[in-house]
């Protein structure tokens, strides 16, 4: 039987799991809808740890006349991660599913249910059964250890994203998938039903069943996410183009609708909303340079957001054991004292051990048992590679039973505090009853050892801030040819603290010098936010960050070197993106920056991301050495204005549309790179002659 | 050292000003109890961070004077609830600055 392409998406969500979903309705219109604009030939219905038959053979139906097989499916919490077990859509499989979904939803109380993989083996034994663990970077992931334990084997291994899959296609793992994990739900939007990072195409013989997806999935050239079934492409804008999963460069004329198709890309793969896409946008970069001051204060705030941590756990400490208040009541205490012995009037309520009750007000941190469990939950929870580490010398179910038991001695821990607090509640009430019966003075009650704390506390804070003295260097970062160094010191000075916090230059800030640093903070705690810092500023009173640039004279920037140095700033931390859109560099930039700096970090980002960049600089345009281009042309017709996009790798001779008409490459990169043949060889010869 | 005691049925404390621990019990200056201040009371808790104090147990019957007995006995009774309670509490707060202190040093 002849193979054939089919398109496919077998990691599908229709209903929430109460313990690992956020709730959402499902909506059968939108599952039609995502399975006709995505033209899939395969989906599969696989819901945490639930099988549903009911929905599924509606869902079943409707694919059906839509011409899209719909296989059963559950994703199970196995071992810490997840796995996708589907099944054809038959009587025996269905009973695979509803047993394995019985199992799960019997034992599932939490969020922290896992299946063992002895006991999948158990429930899938001789069955007619895929699997295809979370694998490649798709979270949370299966380790290799748990995999080499079930029984059967797995089919394939689900990537996070197509870099990912182009990276597992050349390793010796499992075959690659790559799939939605898509919510169908009332109100899913255009970008998110093209979700083009996330589906498979598979090559295959017959119709799709678990027999043929295992034939085809045992060959991994038998798989693509993009349709030509070239080597690391993506399909992309609703499938009439397709994309490296290294570099593309975005090339035409002016207009030509460069920066709309990036904006295409960036709704698709989720926009604002996706943290793993960084898109540089036109003129972007220009319009920081401006702010740059603001841009560089703005990034010690956040360095000193997290090296401040440790300080703002202390404030909001000192906020809970309440210094102020309580050190207030050791005069009214006293007073009240001093009343009640004068008056001289004792009684037998007044005689009575609870009369002067004060309840235990010391405040304390968590338990022992609280730290301890948090721990062991994080071993029990780790990700792969880390679970695998782990596994090698704790057993998973031993860490299980230890974290249970934790939670038990917590619970008991817990129990011992509420009932100590009812006491107290009771015997202030009788303490509050005695002295209204009583004739003599109350006494307004203290608690010495909560007085005690706070003493302590105040001690423990003045030692604090004096003992930082001298300014340490918290951040040093070599950004190509510049330097940025942020450093935390001791209390700013009254200018800086006004500068920092928008402080008015008349108000007095005396106190902050003073020799005791808790009366500083009780004063600032106590200032009006409008008129000075939010609350969550108050560590910059006490910790002075400071974050300054220099070029490699060790002298400040000029406005050229601002701009790099801000492009440099949002390229540095690539590592945390999966795609990087940029569009245009070069109004702001000269030829031998985008050359000796860009090209070479783009190439670097590309290793662990996806790059588009739009051009029309020759640097970046060819001197970059792209993996595939993306030519614009805006054409005028009697049907009106027409975009088009021809795509092609960068290492063929022509580029193509999606109706298939060709350009040839040289052509396109002449005229667009370089304007034209004729400019090229003037521009050549005028070299040749200065050579001369 | 004593900061509180009884003696010929009337109670005391000594000012932590004029505390001196070179000098016998006899030659310190005992003031009466019922003139402790604000201070006073919070320079003792202080000094439980570091150091000792030694109180004369309270009994009812050893202090005649009322308003003395009350005052002794509140006093008494909070520090006593203090010092079985300081080295726990000082461990807690302790641990709350310890990252702090840690970093910052």
């Amino acid at each position: 039987m002849a193979n054939t392409i089919k398109k496919i998406d077998l990691h599908i969500h229709t209903l929430p799991n109460e313990y690992l979903d956020a709730d959402f309705e499902f909506d059968m219109a939108t599952m039609k809808d995502y399975v006709a604009k995505n033209s899939f030939d395969a989906v599969a219905i696989t819901n945490h740890n639930r099988f549903n038959k009911d929905q599924f053979l509606a869902i079943l139906t409707e694919c059906a006349s839509l011409g899209c097989a719909c296989l059963p499916g559950i994703e199970i919490s196995l071992e810490g991660g997840h796995i996708l077990v589907i099944g054809d859509a038959d009587d025996e499989s269905y009973a695979v599913l509803r047993s394995l979904s019985e199992k799960a939803e019997g034992e599932e109380h939490d969020d922290h249910y896992s299946m063992s993989a002895e006991t999948l083996n158990s429930l899938i034994a001789g069955k007619n059964i895929l699997l295809i663990p979370h694998y490649y970077g798709k979270t949370p992931s299966i380790p290799k250890s748990v995999v080499d334990r079930l029984s059967t084997g797995v089919h394939a291994g689900e990537a996070g994203n197509q870099k990912k899959f182009f990276l597992a296609k050349r390793s010796d793992g499992p075959t690659p998938v790559c799939f939605s994990d898509i919510r169908i739900k009332k109100g899913t939007t255009e970008p998110e039903l093209f979700n083009y990072d996330k589906l498979t195409y598979v090559r295959i013989a017959g119709d799709i069943t678990v027999s043929s997806l295992k034939t085809a999935l045992a060959d991994k050239t038998n798989v693509a996410v993009g349709k030509s079934f070239l080597d690391e492409t993506f399909d992309i804008l609703e499938g009439e183009a397709e994309a490296s999963g290294g570099i593309n460069v975005l090339i035409g004329e002016r207009s030509s609708g460069k920066t709309y198709t990036l904006g295409r890309i960036y709704d698709s793969l989720g926009g604002a909303d996706n943290p793993d896409v960084l898109y540089i946008r036109q003129f972007e970069i220009q319009r920081e340079v401006g702010d740059i001051r603001k841009k560089l204060q703005s990034f010690a705030t956040e360095m000193g957001k997290d090296y401040s941590a440790a300080f703002r756990d202390v404030l909001e400490y000192m906020d809970r054991v309440g210094i102020g208040e309580k050190e207030g009541r050791v005069s009214r205490f006293l007073e009240s004292l001093k009343k009640h012995a004068e008056s001289s009037k004792e009684d037998e309520y007044s005689k009575a051990a609870l009369y002067s009750f004060s309840p235990d007000e010391v405040i304390r941190g968590a338990s022992k048992t609280n730290g301890m469990r948090k721990h062991v939950e994080a071993l029990i929870d780790a990700e792969s590679p880390l679970s695998e580490v782990i596994s090698k010398y704790l057993d998973r179910e031993n860490l299980i039973l230890l974290f249970k038991e934790l939670l038990s001695i917590e619970k008991r821990e817990e129990m011992d505090e509420r009932i100590k607090s009812i006491a107290e509640r009771i015997a202030k009430a009788v303490s509050d009853c005695l002295t209204t019966k009583s004739v003599s003075v109350p006494i307004e009650g203290i608690n010495f050892p909560s007085l005690f704390q706070t003493r302590y506390v105040r001690k423990c804070f003045d030692k604090l801030v004096a003992g930082i003295k001298k300014k340490t260097i918290a951040d040093d970062d070599i950004f190509g040819r510049f330097r940025r160094v942020t450093t935390v010191g001791p209390i700013p000075t009254k200018r800086e603290i006004k500068t920092l916090l928008g402080i008015p230059q008349g108000t007095n800030v005396d106190y902050l010098y003073a020799e005791s640093k808790t009366d500083a903070y009780l004063r600032v705690s106590a200032e009006s936010p409008s008129q000075h810092a939010t609350g969550e500023l108050r560590w910059r009173y006490f910790l002075n960050v400071d974050c300054q640039v220099k070029n490699s004279h060790g002298a400040d920037l000029s406005g050229g070197q601002s701009a790099e140095y801000c492009l440099l700033d949002k390229l540095w931390n690539h590592r945390k993106y999966q795609y990087v859109l940029i569009d245009e560099l070069e109004p702001s930039f000269d030829n031998p920056f985008l050359n000796g700096q860009i090209v070479p970090l783009l190439h670097e980002i590309a290793e662990s991301a996806t790059v588009f960049v739009s051009t029309h600089n020759n640097n970046l345009g060819v001197s970059l050495r792209p993996d595939q281009y993306m030519f614009h042309r805006v054409e005028d017709t009697p049907i009106g204005t027409q975009y088009r996009v021809f795509y092609g790798p960068a290492s063929g001779k022509a580029l193509h549309d999606a109706s298939g008409e060709e350009l040839p490459l040289s052509e396109v990169l002449i005229t667009t790179m370089e304007a034209g043949e004729a400019a090229y060889n003037e521009r050549r010869n005028r070299y040749e002659n200065h050579e001369d | 050292m004593k900061i509180m005691r009884i003696n010929d049925k009337r109670a005391f404390y000594i000012r932590p000003k004029d505390w001196n621990e070179t000098l016998s019990e006899d030659e310190q200056s005992f003031e009466p109890i019922t003139g402790i201040t604000k201070d006073d009371l919070l320079a003792i808790v202080d000094y439980l961070m570091t150091g000792q104090v030694e109180m004369d147990e309270y009994k009812e019957e050893l202090i005649a004077n009322p308003a003395e007995r009350i005052v002794y006995k509140q006093i008494y009774d909070g520090l006593m609830q203090t010092i079985a309670n300081k080295d726990e509490i000082m461990a807690d707060v302790d641990s709350h600055f310890a990252q702090a202190m840690n970093k910052y040093d």
